[in-house]
């Protein structure tokens, strides 16, 4: 049965069992996969899924039942009861809804591979191709360990009883490569990809210069005195804090008392040098979307100005509940970044003069205390004296608080980079954070 | 009745194998999932899940392609196979075998289905005790509480003729209390999982009132937590969960995968001293009840308790059929993944440093500074590197052989073997604990374990 087919009999048999608001969420999914190792192909992946999310509305909660497989008939009846059974023991004090639909921002563009570019090369070609010029470029280059190749499209369609109808499309495409240097004993590794949105991702020496560069970079670690010091955050660096960061700006974490901005807006939140926007409309953005999960219209927000909290991000639950209008924020976060300033990258440096350059964080699994924003991650950098990089560090822990830290931004550079993603950062430089090493 | 008929199963697996492959493999899955989360007293979440899924795969000597669906129709199903089929160029080889049904012991019977409990009965449960958190406390102003049930029915047939169908069972208790003190804000969080069913609230490893009431005095101790000092120094890790030091540093990189690819630091060291001669871990699927344990892998192959490191001596890897044949060995029943959505690759099970002499008491009198971590939160590993960190939950200052103040904000770096090699104590009081571990085949099950070890020297980082 198709999926229009199933939603219709679906909406038909809601109403029919005196299901008075519903919502159908429908979502299809689809994934090709290369991977080569040692210049031969070692796996191949093809995959296709759908899923269904029904959910009810009674009495101002909301009940779901989420259901993956065949588009069977004879399943509706329990898909209905049990989202019914589900809505009946919620005992939420705030109250949820849907959306009946509204005027949507037309005509975005977001990211997209260059289809028709990719459909003239072969990807495995390809893949071979860089791994030898990886080879070529460097005689530390250790082992290139695999390269992949991957394609996904996802259709999501969301109609609910009030009249929502809206659906959306996307499509990625990626190039990947994981390598190994080595210099002595020591080894160290990188992985760089390309997402094909641009005509310089399909020079395979743009990924290859990328992954070996960035590996390399990582050799003749030293080790460093543990203590305060003051920092360059590398711009993926600060994407990635500012990725973990974004949760503390929802009202929903207000709600679960995780974040300390809940009564801030109109207050300094972050140096003034701190402007954070969320802009859903970005052309080629890998969260540009006129609706949100819940269907409601996204916007353009400016959510820290100079330092100054603007606004929470709501949803049509949290809107309520704090009388605000929803911000287009269920389940959704726009592309979300952190406004560049004028100053280079080496103009950063020179400006920080003495401290340490943390090119890239990582441990964030488990290193975030949400309630408290403390933090304690793993770092990867380079010393820096007298405003020019020195030399390269061994691992190091990275201790800090959130908030303090957006507080101690005393410069921000003009390298802005998504990395491929929806979140986005410049570098900067933050006054103090305690750095640990052997 | 099984989750498809043997006919059809063998009709896919052909099609799978109709344009070559020396074997193939079918994988289906019928799971149920409920999830039932309270905060602040109140049911904000009564959640259910039906998936259903096939995921076909063939091997051509070192070549694998996988092809996954959830439209399960025979029409879908050999049209899915036929695709796979495509990615393999070589003359047909092999045919499928007559099924066997694969005999075994349950490790792990469940004795109360959690899907026979009704959910009115969990979420009473879950309100009486976060009532008791709220009750412990003045200082706690916000406890959630969550009540995960899963129960997958499995089926591994393959061109081998092997048949191999489970039911398993999952449940996981989560308690999260927040703390607020004089302004200083703090959380703690209490987690257990277990393949048992709804009797997991009758079997916490240290009962009901450690697992609500221990988490409300941790959260409440833990605003009076300093901030923890950073530098180079011992470390004791608490027994239980602390193996997640062995998980990290060890247990990723010897998973076949990464052996095979050269991406672990531990390739070409069978037989070689990579730990210190204290130490000796296993990677154990057969302990009854235990959270990663299975009666057969997600590839069909038996389980087994596998010995990875003897007296420090490496000796085992952590196989499964594709890697495993990479290598040029056999499966040891390691092959692991989240659902079929994913291709099953060797990953951990119930993976721990055994039980040495020491008595805990001298461990921690022998130490004259460091760090004694008595909760750990969690890791990640660089395999390639052998770079591993983890974050420490609950820790103390260790001064003059006595533990001393709590600190917070920990977080331990180091390399795999090195910091193996660095354990110079082993302690007689060993646990396992359950966890959760993420990987290129999803999340799965799992356990950690140990005794209490010293560590002669990590790199601690603290906010201090």
């Amino acid at each position: 049965m198709n999926a229009d087919d199933f939603i219709e009999k679906l909406h038909k048999e809601a109403v029919c069992l005196g299901v008075k608001e519903f919502q159908i969420s429908y979502s299809y999914y689809e994934n090709y996969g290369l991977s080569l190792v040692d210049g031969k192909l070692e796996k191949v992946e093809n995959n296709q899924e759908q899923m269904i999310k029904f959910m009810v509305r009674h009495n101002g909660k909301l009940g779901q039942f989420v259901y993956e497989g065949d588009l069977k008939l004879e399943l509706i009846p329990m898909i209905v009861k049990t989202a019914q059974e589900n809505v009946s023991l919620i005992s939420d004090e705030d109250d949820s809804f849907f959306y009946a639909g509204g005027e949507y921002v037309k005509d975005l563009k977001p990211y997209q591979p260059l289809w028709d570019k990719l459909q003239e090369i072969d990807k495995i070609d390809f893949l071979k191709q860089v791994e030898k010029l990886v080879y070529d470029k460097s005689s530390l280059v250790n082992k290139v360990i695999s390269t992949h190749y991957g394609e996904v499209k996802n259709e999501v369609i969301l109609r609910n009883s009030l009249g929502l109808n809206v659906s959306k499309k996307l499509s990625r495409a990626s190039a990947s490569v994981h390598i190994s240097v080595k210099n002595d004993d020591e080894i160290k590794s990188a992985v760089e990809m390309v997402d094909f949105s641009d005509m310089q991702h399909f020079n395979l020496q743009y990924l290859v210069d990328k992954v070996v560069d960035t590996a390399i970079n990582k050799l003749k670690g030293r080790e460093f005195q543990s203590g305060k010091y003051k920092v360059v955050l590398k711009n993926k660096a600060v994407k990635s804090l500012l990725s973990v960061i974004a949760s503390l700006f929802f009202a929903q974490s207000v709600i679960d008392k995780k974040t300390k901005f809940g009564d801030k807006i109109g207050q300094k939140i972050a140096s003034d040098k701190v402007s954070i926007i969320e802009n859903p409309f970005m052309e080629g953005g890998y969260a540009t979307c006129a609706f949100d999960g819940e269907g409601y219209p996204t916007s353009y927000k400016l959510v820290v100005e100079k330092g100054v909290l603007q606004t929470l991000l709501y949803d049509l639950k949290t809107a309520n509940k704090f009388e605000k209008v929803s911000t287009g924020n269920f389940d959704f976060l726009g592309n979300f970044y952190l406004e560049k300033g004028s100053l280079s990258f080496d103009g950063l440096l020179r400006e920080m003069g003495e401290g340490i350059l943390i090119e890239e964080l990582s441990g964030f699994n488990v290193g975030i205390d949400k309630v408290s924003g403390d933090f304690s991650l793993v770092g990867n950098g380079k010393k820096v004296e007298a405003g020019t990089i020195a030399y390269s560090l061994s691992p190091f822990t990275v201790s800090g608080n959130l908030y303090q830290l957006l507080m101690d931004i005393s410069n921000v550079a003009n390298d802005l980079d998504f990395y491929y993603s929806s979140c986005g950062a410049p570098s900067v430089i933050v006054n103090e954070l305690v750095l640990a090493n052997s | 009745m099984s989750l498809i008929d043997k006919k059809l199963a063998s009709e896919v697996i052909d099609m799978a194998l109709s344009s070559g492959g020396d074997f193939a493999e079918i994988f289906v899955e019928n799971s149920l999932y409920e999830r039932i989360y309270l905060a602040e007293k109140q049911v904000k979440d009564v959640a259910s899940r039906l998936v259903c899924g096939v995921g076909i795969r063939v091997f051509c000597e070192d070549f694998q392609t996988y092809a996954y669906t959830n439209v399960m129709t025979r029409e879908n199903l050999l049209k899915v196979a036929c695709q796979v089929s495509k990615s393999i160029k070589s003359e047909k080889q092999i045919q499928s075998m007559d099924f066997r049904n694969l005999e075994f012991e349950n490790l792990s019977p469940v004795q109360v289905n959690p899907f026979d409990v009704s959910k009115k009965h969990k979420i009473d449960f879950l309100q009486n005790i976060s009532g008791r958190a709220y009750t412990h406390s003045q200082l706690i102003e916000k406890v959630s509480t969550l009540l995960n049930s899963k129960q997958r029915e499995i089926l591994v047939a393959n061109s081998e003729g092997t048949w191999a169908e489970d039911t398993r069972v999952y449940s996981t208790l989560m308690l999260d209390a927040q703390a607020r003190r004089d302004g200083i804000c703090e959380q703690a969080m209490s987690i257990h999982h277990a393949s048992q069913g709804f009797e997991i609230l009758d079997k916490l490893p240290y009962g009901l009132y450690d697992f609500v009431e221990g988490t409300v005095d941790r959260a409440v101790a833990k605003t009076y937590a300093k901030n923890c000092p950073n530098g180079v120094m011992p470390v004791i890790l608490a027994n239980g969960f602390g193996g997640v030091i062995f998980h990290e540093a060890c247990g990723h990189s010897l998973e076949a995968r990464v052996i095979a690819n050269n991406a672990s630091e531990f390739c070409n060291k069978m037989g070689e001293q990579v730990a210190s001669p204290l130490v000796t871990a296993y990677d154990d699927s057969l302990i009854a009840g235990a959270n990663g344990t299975l009666n057969f892998d997600d590839e069909g192959t038996p389980t087994q308790r596998r010995l990875l490191i003897e007296n420090g001596i490496l000796k085992n890897y952590l196989l499964d059929k594709f890697y495993g044949r990479k290598l040029g060995l056999e499966s040891n029943g390691a092959g692991r993944r989240e659902d079929y959505t994913y291709v099953p690759v060797s990953r951990m099970s119930n993976t721990f440093i055994a039980g040495g002499k020491s008595k805990v008491e001298d461990i921690i009198a022998s130490t004259e500074y460091g760090l004694y971590a008595k909760r750990l939160s969690g890791g990640s590993v660089n395999t390639v590197t052998g770079e591993f960190n983890f974050a420490v939950a609950e820790g103390y200052v260790v001064r003059n052989g006595k533990i001393c103040e709590q600190v917070k904000g920990a977080r331990l770096i180091g390399k795999g073997i090195d910091v193996l090699k660095k354990i110079d104590m082993v302690g007689n009081d060993f646990e396992i604990s359950a966890g959760s571990c993420g990987a290129c085949s999803g999340h799965i099950p799992v356990t950690v374990g140990q005794p209490t070890i010293r560590v002669s020297e990590m790199t601690v980082g603290g906010n201090k």
